[in-house]
């Protein structure tokens, strides 16, 4: 079985919104689904599992044993707007087979939760971002008359070529072949990691991202959270950035070291 | 959706006794763990339980280390060889009850496609057998105590801790079969308890054994289980 689903709870959802965020560059997709989870308190429908996530588990700080999996939540929109389905999780399939089968299993799914659209989000690997700048956010969309609006109205970037890698790109793709309306929206992020190489979240982008989400959904959502987040980033990453400076200066300081014997030139 | 089976398992000596306890390893990070099992194992003289089997084993691993499963690395199936004779590559499943009623299991890394499908087979055999706590040993390179561990559950962490001084110092991935043994047998209801053994990696040889975390952590496995070293 390369997926398992396991119902945690049910629900109706009307013309519902399908908002997937899922391990990224940056972390930026997934932060920002985790922080709609966190703001919106959405119920619970299902748990996944896939033999094809990698094949471990993670220790957390406090000493806890996790199991990788996704989580499938679901919010009704007391506005009446048309309802959330919520997708996010500490892994994604690895194998492009393991990916297919998710996001088919996840469409069907969010189908029988009579899902109308689908919004991935996902970080865009830039460089460099200077940090006084704002994330630009470019968009992918199932037709250029989606394209056009989300454009016009938004002033977002268009993505002109490449490929958008994993689960966030491809369930855009299958939306397309399903009939649905799908977008993919990915915020500029230089992709922060620690000296060894773990992933930050890179709460700028995440930010970035629901400003125009909650606008395309007409969902009102608190950001402040996110911003003391995203700055305490930035500080943790200029902290990094001066004690790279400073082993830097040392490494060239002890490579400048005057020779012992002075050279004898003829 | 469903695939077929890639896993069997064969059983050859069911204890009569429930086993209520499991302490199991793999071939890991400077054997620390693999190494003190093996110790274990030498002491407890167990019976061979059953062996499970899987056509996602490989003799020769696509990947490096061998528990660093990567979709399409698939590796190559074969046999192994010793002293002239030929068998399958496998987990090996063991038991005693004198002095203490236990189950012991040598674990097997397969490729990315079995590594799922052989740790929940082994979870359910653990379960046919009447194992409700698991523990598991494997190595950790970070600063920190001789033996760290990591639980299932808030209330082992503070079981461990308060019975044996034991304190989690790990955070991060834990690989292979071992790992998800350990987060599958919780979803089955066992508790597990991880021990980590420090070492420090040697890179150009992930596996070779460190004997001296090997035996920390084996005689802290002993002072658990009440047994002499």
């Amino acid at each position: 079985m390369k997926v398992r689903w396991r119902q945690v709870s049910t629900g109706s959802f009307e013309n519902s919104r399908l908002i997937v965020g899922m391990p990224d560059v940056g972390l930026a997709g997934k932060q920002a689904v985790d922080y709609l989870v966190q703001e919106l308190k959405p119920t619970l429908l299902f748990e996944a599992y896939s033999t094809h996530f990698p094949a471990q588990v993670i220790v957390t700080k406090e000493g806890l044993i996790e199991l990788l999996k996704c989580e499938l939540y679901g919010w009704r929109n007391p506005e009446g707007g048309g309802d959330l389905l919520l997708l996010t999780g500490n892994a994604q399939p690895l194998s492009p087979e393991g990916q297919y089968a998710f996001v088919r299993e996840l469409l069907e799914k969010a189908e029988e939760l009579n899902v109308k659209e689908v919004y991935s989000l996902s970080g865009y690997l830039v460089e460099f971002r200077p940090p006084e700048k704002e994330p630009s956010i470019y968009a992918v969309a199932t037709s250029q008359e989606l394209l056009a609006e989300l454009k016009s109205k938004l002033g977002l970037s268009q993505l002109e070529k490449g490929s958008i890698e994993g689960v966030q790109g491809l369930v855009v793709g299958e939306a397309k072949v399903r009939g649905l309306k799908g977008v993919c929206l990915l915020a500029e992020t230089p992709g922060y990691s620690t000296p060894s190489g773990r992933p930050i979240v890179d709460a700028k982008a995440s930010k970035a991202l629901l400003k125009v989400l909650t606008q395309i959904l007409k969902v009102e959502v608190d950001l402040s959270g996110l911003e003391r987040q995203a700055a305490l980033t930035e500080e943790f990453m200029e902290r990094v950035s001066q004690l790279e400076q400073q082993v830097l200066e040392q490494v060239l300081k002890v490579g400048r070291q005057p020779p012992k014997e002075k050279p004898y030139y003829v | 959706m469903s695939e077929p089976s890639h896993c069997r398992v064969k059983l050859l000596a069911k204890p009569e006794v429930s086993l209520s306890q499991a302490v199991a390893s793999s071939p890991g990070l400077r054997s620390v763990g693999w190494q003190a099992l093996a110790s274990l194992t030498l002491k407890l003289n167990p019976t061979l339980t059953a062996e499970v089997f899987s056509s996602d084993f490989p003799t020769r691993y696509g990947t490096v280390p061998s528990y660093f499963a990567k979709p399409r690395a698939y590796g190559m199936g074969g046999v192994i060889v010793e002293s002239g004779g030929v068998s399958l590559p496998k987990v090996k499943v063991y038991h005693t009850v004198q002095p203490l009623s236990l189950c012991l299991i040598h674990g097997y890394h397969a490729n990315f496609y079995g590594q799922y499908e052989v740790a929940e087979a082994t979870v359910k055999l653990m379960e046919e057998l009447g194992v409700k706590r698991l523990y598991i040993l494997a190595g950790y390179a970070l600063e920190g105590e001789p033996v760290c561990c990591a639980a299932s559950t808030r209330s082992l962490l503070e079981e461990a801790e308060k019975a044996y001084g034991l304190k989690p110092g790990y955070v991060g991935p834990f690989l292979g079969f071992s790992g998800l043994l350990a987060g599958l047998a919780g979803n089955h209801g066992m508790d597990g308890l991880c021990l980590f053994g420090k070492t420090k990696p040697t890179p150009e040889s992930p596996e070779r054994p460190d004997r001296e975390a090997s035996e920390k952590l084996y005689r802290k496995i002993c002072e658990i289980l009440k047994v002499a070293p």
